[in-house]
């Protein structure tokens, strides 16, 4: 059996429509109009036990509505979703007792106490063992290097500091399914590194089935070999991540440096000319292309080296947007 | 309701929680005696003008004590912060994180109430015996040793009340955003009928007698008209049926308010 099977999932919000200023609040006291918005529609996917997929789209484009259907806060209008067997939205406590979702925006510790005391709340609300808990802080606490923090009270501790305690809080009871709300944002780039290290490492040795979402595609880079697109509420793409680079990335990005001062238009015929910068270039090449292209601009006069490197994923990503905009 | 460990745990947390703000406490405290200052004097105001004629049994020094009892109580029994927290937690969302935690999350506030609640009489304890001490020559004790049985009985039913209102009050924001006007509306009712500006039993009978089927009396005034032995058996029996009775009512009462709430909340994401 696939750890989450989700069928036909679909969420649509009624939101009031206020006119503007005094006179539309006044008039909205008698005749209210109101916007249809569909979070989520005909959503469907299966991901089997231990998997680590990556969900992807723009602000809005109905991720978190699905994580929370998924935890079972949010009820769906149409649709069914099987997590582990449960269906979510009945927040059986057995199901709640095997799995966790971490958002990157809230906060589940007690702010006004050191993470340790709610860890220990954690311990002893999902029933964990003694000796199995300190056993798991430990190996936790070592691999995210927040041990000598945990009788710090949360309000004290920086964004970094306090995310991977929030990661410890929701692996501490080995959930076995882990749905994570941007759980790198607006941290620095060393905790970015070492939560993304932690994950990929702990989520392959435990087993973990993973949903993430992230802003940040280096996340979903290294992480994801899965992943899937979501726009409008739709789901785009539901493949493996190489596919869909290959998929989209008919291009290569060709840098040239060189001696002398590079003449823009006299490029042109190789491909989309993406910036100058006086002896530096970039240039877009079709696949097909490069080789020929490659050869033909080392002969250039004072051309001293190139380099061929992939389209960035986010660029796909906003092409996949373009090329399948829903109507 | 919950394993004992785990109400243990979240009782211990709620102690050193409210702990932190014990400086916040105190000056509470400290500031609620203000008004007790003024009532002292204006009731010692009121009975040099009956020449200190008694009040329907309330000679000076009673009414007095009525009102250090007043303090008291609310000491013991009064949600302070719980509502707004609750209320702030339905609005910010911040109740997700308790929605996905396998335990009931009334069960969950109930703990915090009652640790709260000690924290603050454990501060109390120093100031409100100074005062008690300053007004000592008025302070008795019950005839009766059962009475602090049934005062004790009283208390605890009082604080059910207390919270299950203040719980109820704050559950509606799953549907408004602001729960303040209801509290201020609630509590300016509460103030007259429960006892806070005078002990109910000195007025007229047939409005007691009206006043006696509301839930106000049970939240203030009923506790102390049991400790200070105002009341008949029958009265008595007759109290704490009525206190019972809104238990059970408002008890009901949240648990739909909860589940229509709950409804919305699921329907629309916190």
């Amino acid at each position: 059996m696939p750890a989450i099977q989700v069928e036909g999932l679909s969420k649509t919000y009624r939101t009031y429509k206020k006119k503007p200023g005094l006179k539309g609040a006044v008039i909205g006291l008698f005749k209210r109009e109101y916007d249809i918005t569909e979070a989520a529609r005909e959503v469907s996917f299966t991901i089997e036990e231990g998997e680590l997929v990556g969900f992807l789209g723009p602000n809005g484009a109905g991720k978190t509505t699905t994580l929370k259907m998924l935890s079972g806060l949010l009820h769906p209008t149409r649709g069914r979703a099987q997590v582990l067997g449960f269906t979510p939205w009945e927040r059986k406590n057995e199901f709640k007792r095997q799995f966790a979702l971490v958002m990157g925006q809230k906060n589940a510790l007690w702010w006004d106490l050191p993470a340790a005391e709610s860890l220990e709340l954690t311990r002893v609300i999902y029933g964990v063992e003694e000796t199995l808990f300190r056993r798991k802080l430990d190996e936790l606490t070592t691999l995210l290097d927040v041990r000598d923090k945990l009788n710090i009270m949360v309000r004290e501790l920086s964004l970094g500091e306090r995310m991977k305690f929030e990661l410890i809080n929701a692996l501490i009871y080995s959930p076995r399914i882990l749905l994570l709300d941007e759980p790198t944002i607006g941290l620095d780039v060393t905790s970015q590194k070492k939560v993304r290290e932690f994950l990929r490492e702990y989520g392959r040795h435990e087993r973990i089935t993973t949903i993430l979402t992230s802003h940040y595609m280096q996340d979903i880079q290294e992480l994801c070999e899965r992943v899937m697109i979501i726009d409008h509420g739709t789901l785009m793409y539901d493949g493996r991540l190489a596919r869909i680079l290959d998929q989209f990335s008919d291009h290569k990005i060709v840098g040239i440096d060189s001696s002398l001062p590079l003449d823009h238009p006299a490029f042109v015929r190789f491909g989309e000319v993406l910036s100058t910068g006086g002896q530096t270039l970039k240039l877009k090449v079709r696949r097909e292309r490069i080789k020929e292209v490659c050869r033909e601009l080392l002969s250039l006069d004072g051309v001293e080296d190139i380099s061929i490197q992939e389209v960035p994923v986010e660029d796909i990503i906003r092409e996949v947007f373009a090329s399948k905009k829903p109507s | 309701m919950f394993p004992t460990a785990l109400s243990l745990k979240i009782f211990t947390l709620g102690l050193q929680n409210t702990f932190v703000y014990r400086w916040n406490f105190l000056m509470r405290l400290c500031m609620s005696f203000i008004p007790l200052l003024g009532l002292v004097y204006f009731w010692g105001a009121v009975y040099e003008g009956r020449g200190g004629v008694s009040i329907n049994g309330y000679s000076y020094g009673e009414m007095i004590f009525y009102f250090l009892l007043v303090n008291l109580t609310q000491a013991l029994t009064m949600p302070l912060d719980d509502e707004w927290q609750i209320a702030n937690e339905i609005r910010d969302g911040q109740l997700s994180q308790h929605l996905l935690k396998p335990f009931n999350y009334m069960g969950y506030r109930i703990l915090l109430f009652v640790s709260n609640r000690m924290v603050y009489t454990l501060i109390a304890l120093g100031p409100t015996t100074l005062i008690f001490l300053y007004f000592h020559r008025y302070l008795s004790t019950p005839h009766e040793p059962m009475t602090w049985l049934y005062t004790a009985l009283a208390l605890v039913l009082t604080a059910t009340l207390q919270f299950l209102i203040s719980y109820i009050i704050a559950l509606f924001a799953f549907w408004i955003l602001e729960v303040s006007t209801l509290v201020f509306i609630y509590f300016s009712l509460e103030y007259l009928f429960a006892g806070h500006l005078f002990p109910l039993d000195i007025m007229p009978r047939w409005m007691y007698a009206i006043i006696q089927w509301t839930p106000f009396p049970y939240q203030l005034f009923f506790p102390i008209a049991v400790f200070r032995e105002r009341l008949s058996p029958h009265e008595m029996l007759t109290g704490f049926l009525i206190q019972c009775l809104w238990i059970g009512v408002l008890f009901l009462c949240a648990r739909g308010l909860w589940r229509r709430g709950l409804h919305k909340y699921t329907a629309v994401g916190g």
